[in-house]
């Protein structure tokens, strides 16, 4: 008897569960979907760009959520760029769309991508700067 | 928003019905030029856009001003500004006045006060907007000119320095005054109506 009554319960309660989780689903996907700048807070990214086989001049490099460029801009002759930008609530990486070998800089938490083009900065970054990125 | 409004509306009626008080509204063109060593002034290019003031005067020449203005701009450094569009200035400021009659027709002005800006832009890929809120103490001076025949009005021309400072912030010292301050000149020119003039 008790466990028809759970079966029953179940039975009922399943559909409304499932319609519950498909709309919980798609509004975290609405809002997981929308990288929004955050007001009142900047991001600054410098730093010096050096080639194995190129020269350094004129390579153009971005700032990226995974949406939308922040920030553009090109390296200048000796290598050295700087990039400002809004804010965005989202993860931030410095694209250079070159095969990037090797970087240091004084913020831990940036990481090259599985790719090696860019470099994921850190979650509530606000400047960070790299003494140097080694690029093919 | 409203209640401001409301408020200004009222305490303008105020001012209307008292005898002695002389209130006038301008409407005018506005030019602000970031200068100095700022992301302003190498992000974006001048703004222009509209603004209206308020003034009045009461005894022995003092007074206060409330303006309100928009204007628009292009961003001109993508690396510097971001990659954002047609920033729009939207500024708020009350002041306090010196109006000193140099003769009938010419009057000289000093005005010292306080503003709130924000600097709004638009992005093309998405709609989120992006804004950095301001505050701003201005000096300004104002030279202007009433006809002979229509007292009524008078045309001004206007040039105020506002000493722009947001709420943007950086650890980093000279990287937080290149990127939360500036040095707005702002010029104003335009045609004011005397409101109790006989």
């Amino acid at each position: 008897m008790v466990e028809k009554l759970k079966i029953n319960l179940v039975s009922k309660l399943l559909p409304m569960n499932l319609k519950l989780t498909l709309l919980s689903l798609s509004v975290l996907l609405c809002i997981s979907c929308e990288a929004d700048y955050v007001n009142n807070s900047r991001v600054f990214v410098e730093g010096k760009v050096t080639s194995q086989n190129q020269s350094a001049n004129g390579i153009p490099i971005s700032l990226n959520t995974w949406l939308y460029p922040i920030s553009q801009g090109t390296t200048k002759s000796d290598g050295s760029f700087s990039l400002g930008g809004p804010d965005a609530a989202d993860e931030i990486s410095l694209v250079l769309g070159k095969k990037i070998i090797s970087f240091s800089t004084d913020s831990k938490e940036c990481y090259l991508d599985i790719d090696s083009l860019s470099i994921k900065l850190p979650e509530n970054l606000e400047h960070v700067k790299f003494s140097n990125i080694t690029i093919e | 928003m409203r209640k401001y409004l409301l408020f200004i509306t009222a305490f303008c009626f105020g001012i209307f019905s008292s005898q002695s008080a002389k209130p006038s509204l301008g409407i005018n063109v506005v030019d602000v030029i970031p200068t100095g060593n700022n992301y302003l002034k190498d992000g974006v290019k001048n703004f222009i856009g509209v603004g209206l003031t308020f003034q009045t005067i009461f005894r022995n020449n003092m007074g206060f001003g409330v303006e309100l203005s928009r204007a628009f701009s292009e961003v001109k450094d993508i690396s510097i500004y971001g990659d954002l569009d047609s920033p729009q200035l939207t500024n708020i400021s009350a002041y306090f006045v010196y109006k000193y009659p140099l003769t009938e027709a010419f009057n000289l002005e000093g005005q010292i006060g306080l503003g709130l800006l924000a600097l709004t832009s638009q992005s093309r890929y998405t709609q989120d907007k992006y804004t950095e809120n301001a505050s701003a103490f201005q000096l300004g001076s104002e030279i202007s000119y009433k006809f002979p025949k229509a007292k009524k009005v008078e045309i001004y021309a206007s040039p105020k320095i506002y000493f722009f400072d947001s709420l943007v912030g950086f650890q980093e010292k000279d990287l937080d005054r290149y990127y939360s301050r500036s040095l707005l000149l702002n010029i104003n020119v335009g045609l004011r109506l005397n409101l109790n003039q006989k």
